[in-house]
């Protein structure tokens, strides 16, 4: 076919992609993902932060050699120093190997909290979508239900029911996001499931199972991931104020939002016993976030 | 002579944030006062680039690489902001190309136009808002004083075009670009609005740059012609002579394809098959479909579609032409058994498609299969051509692997897509491109019947013909009937053997297409037929 047919789209401008029809496109589409993370310093940084954290989940004796659980009573109260990064607390533990070592706790619980409402409130939303009619309005209703209800407050209830540990905690604040995971999956359902494609694939003859299984859901995942990114930084915060308020953790047991707990108690002395694990959950929080927008604004939707 | 009111000499224009990417490349271009010069291109030809570059509206993203732009005695490239003030509403008006987003929701239409005149300090209150009214009047609305109490989306698309004539216009420019102005109307809206266009600007003695892709609209409506392709323009001339004598052969292609400005070669019927009754593919009787909607306050059924009635022999044409709102695709949606009809009956292949349960209405679409218009929105951005082409035959089940595999590579060839397409995914494709797969899609059932919506009206005019150019040879070769749905006559006339026209739901012509389009019936059909632009050229 000619050039001339190649309708690159000159009214769409905008996204600054002018036509550029011949060979020299296809070397450079495969370092664009790199350059592009070089141009966001932001992105860079959250991505480089995240890599660290999963680093401290996954080995943390790397990067600390001070045991979380034992301390010296001789170093009880130090301030931040080279020996001890974030300082110590009042029976000599080193901070920053609580910090490391709660890492694992905190992003697991996180994550598992993350998975029961994506799970649960994906399943519901594609279901209501799909389907339409009383069963959409069922429940759209019973997420209606679950919005009028605080999310921290509805996974306070859930972990009164349910029993304290951190399992509970994760499970339960996981509840608290099936509402948001419901309501997005389900609009985009009822955006693909209006779109000529979807159209295209009855009239040559696919049921509705292949439909939804084969056009539907694949096209949903890309926001949904977006969302979950989204919200594993709010799951993060949940969790920590949780375990703060002495629902999760057990207390030797390191833990971000306990460790916060237990700092407070001491913010006048030593105001780094709060400070340094409370800037964990905030970073990391920021990185999810900046994670979550990066994958929004990437048109593919992350989906490679 | 008096000197031009516009010259742009030399002029380069550029995208990218880092390395420019030239996109219209060393325009020369002079307009006399008072003079109509169209543009013409396909999309991407930087056309609308150049456009806007002329009224100091680049986006961020593009620059002037270097040339010259003057207006009236004004150096627009190095003008700032400031003066870009003073001389845009003044000097320059500008009708855009959409006419559904460029004015304000939440503002009356007349505030809209008297806001010109205020900003310009032509009028204000009082004086400004009567003078919108006359503006709106002159611009062709009627009842102008309610028109301007209206808010936009009060009003049709033909209606809010008018009012951006009148925005355009209320500062009296010396020059006003209109940027494709009524390629989103109707073709007799588009005829009247021109008009309009053309009375007014004779009057003011306002010159016009118009840019359109429709090489008829630019014949008949421009004195001077410029082509443009790739960035580049590549004639330039008086309309007759480009039309007459094409030296470029881009322009000689471009003018081959512009169904309304060729002489069409009747479609030759087969007359063999024709005289030989046979049962038909289609057979629609008194269909009526009716929407639930609110008038004067009381719920009532308002009919869409009513009474139509016609029926489709194997291998044959046959075209529904009509406005939007006809009722044309819901025609084809219930040929298709996509929407239930309210009332009539459809039949395929000798199965009635409405009182069928879900699963043999499924398999009743063995027969019958569609290509929609948009091909950009009708294939699954996630599947690879190979796996969308594949898909009727995955879901009834034919063949396995292998053989599915063959009848794939098999039909790609058949549409003329190069095999190594197979692997790509649409967004890698060209309009054209896609379209072809949509119709291999539609072919891989060996359907007796092929639902063709609108199925050429988003590709560019070169790309429309082979298209159409494919479906002919597809017929020839495979014996598929279409139902083919159009807003375009022109093109209609193409393909059709046999034409109904609709209007406001009903059948108003029905017959051969030759007999339709030299001795119509009806009042509207002779209006849609005066509509079609180029007639003066042919």
């Amino acid at each position: 076919m000619t050039i001339a047919t190649t309708p690159d789209d000159m009214h769409g401008s905008r996204a600054g992609t002018p036509p550029a029809p011949g060979p020299a496109k296809q070397g450079r589409t495969r370092s664009v993902p790199a350059r592009w993370l070089l141009r966001n310093p932001g992105l860079l940084a959250a991505v480089a932060f995240i890599a660290v954290l999963l680093g401290w989940a996954l080995l943390p004796s790397l990067f600390t050699s001070h045991d979380p659980l034992r301390g010296l009573a001789s170093q009880a109260n130090q301030a931040p120093s080279w020996d001890h990064l974030f300082g110590t607390d009042r029976l000599g533990r080193d901070l920053f190997a609580r910090v490391v070592h709660g890492t694992s706790l905190s992003l697991r619980s996180a994550a598992l909290a993350v998975l029961v409402g994506l799970v649960a409130g994906s399943s519901i939303g594609l279901l209501a979508g799909f389907t339409g009619r009383w069963v959409d309005d069922l429940a759209m209703r019973f997420v209606d239900v679950l919005l009028s209800i605080p999310g921290l407050l509805l996974s306070l209830a859930v972990v009164t029911a349910i029993g304290f540990g951190t399992t509970n905690v994760a499970v339960a604040v996981g509840i608290g996001s099936v509402a948001s995971f419901a309501r997005v999956t389900r609009s985009e359902v009822l955006r693909i499931r209006g779109a000529t494609y979807v159209e295209a694939a009855y009239a040559s003859g696919c049921t509705r199972r292949t439909v939804l299984l084969r056009h539907v859901a694949p096209n949903v995942v890309g926001p949904v991931l977006a969302l979950a990114t989204l919200e594993f930084g709010t799951a993060c915060l949940a969790v920590s104020s949780l375990s703060f308020l002495g629902f999760g953790a057990v207390p030797p047991t390191p833990e971000w939002g306990s460790l916060v707990a237990e700092g407070r108690n001491a913010l006048a002395t030593s105001w780094w016993l709060a400070t340094f694990p409370g800037l964990a959950v905030v970073a990391t929080v920021v990185a999810a976030n900046r994670l979550a927008r990066a994958l929004v604004a990437d048109p593919r939707g992350g989906e490679r | 002579m008096t000197p031009p009111i516009l010259r742009i000499e030399g002029l380069h224009v550029g995208y990218g944030r880092h390395r420019l990417h030239p996109v219209v490349i060393d325009a020369d271009i002079e307009v006399q006062p008072g003079e109509v010069v169209a543009i013409v291109g396909e999309s991407g030809s930087g056309k609308t680039t150049l456009a806007n570059a002329v009224a100091g509206l680049l986006p961020a993203a593009g620059a002037i690489t270097s040339g010259r732009i003057t207006l009236d005695g004004h150096d627009l490239v190095a003008a700032s902001e400031r003066q870009w003030r003073s001389i845009r509403g003044r000097l320059l008006g500008v009708v855009p190309q959409d006419p559904g987003v460029s004015l304000n929701p939440v503002e009356r239409v007349g505030s809209q136009v008297a806001e010109v005149l205020q900003i310009h300090g032509l009028a204000r209150g009082r004086a400004a808002r009567r003078r919108a009214v006359e503006l709106l009047a002159e611009a062709g609305l009627t009842r102008p004083e309610a028109r301007a109490r209206q808010f936009p989306h009060e009003l049709s698309g033909g209606m809010r075009q008018r009012v951006l004539i009148a925005i355009a216009l209320a500062a009296q420019p010396r020059l006003l670009i209109a940027d494709e102005p009524t390629s989103a109307l109707d073709v007799t809206v588009q005829r009247r609005v021109l008009d309009h266009l053309g009375d007014l600007t004779r009057e003011f003695g306002t010159a016009v740059l118009l840019i359109t892709h429709d090489l008829a609209v630019a014949a008949d409506r421009a004195a001077r012609i410029v082509v443009m392709s790739q960035g580049r323009i590549v004639e330039t001339g008086s309309t007759d002579h480009v039309l007459r004598a094409p030296q470029h052969p881009y322009t000689r292609q471009l003018i081959s394809s512009a169904p309304s400005l060729t002489m069409v070669r009747p479609r030759r019927r087969r007359t063999d098959e024709a005289s030989a009754p046979r049962t038909p593919v289609v057979a629609a009787a008194k269909l009526v479909k009716a929407f639930p909607a609110i008038e004067e306050g009381r719920r009532r059924m308002t009919p869409v579609v009513a009474d139509v009635t016609f029926d489709i022999s194997p291998g044959e044409t046959f075209a529904i032409v009509g406005e939007s709102g006809s009722g044309k695709t819901t025609t084809a949606r219930m040929v298709m058994g996509l929407t239930r009809p309210t009332g009539g009956i459809v039949t395929v292949n000798g199965v009635e498609i409405g009182e069928l349960p879900p699963k043999q209405a499924r398999a009743a679409r063995r027969g019958i299969q569609m290509i929609y218009q948009n091909p950009y929105a009708s294939l699954d951005p996630r599947f690879t051509v190979s796996d969308i082409i594949q898909e009727p035959l995955r879901a009834f089940g034919i063949g396995h692997r292998t053989h599915r595999r063959r009848r794939v590579a098999e039909l790609v060839e058949r549409v003329a897509l190069p095999a190594h397409v197979l692997d790509r995914r649409p967004d890698q494709l060209s309009g054209g491109q896609r379209q072809r797969v949509a119709i291999a899609r539609a072919l891989a059932l060996d359907p007796t019947i092929v639902v063709c919506d609108e199925p050429t009206s988003a590709l560019d005019v070169t790309v429309q013909a082979q298209i159409l150019e494919l479906l002919l040879d597809l017929q020839r070769d495979l014996g598929t009937a279409y139902l083919f749905i159009s807003h375009d006559l022109a093109v209609v006339r193409q393909v059709a053997d046999r034409v109904a026209v609709m209007h406001n739901g009903r059948i108003v012509d029905q017959g051969a297409t030759a007999t339709v389009f030299d001795n119509p019936t009806s009042m509207y059909t002779r209006e849609l037929l005066d509509a079609i632009p180029g007639k003066a050229h042919r």
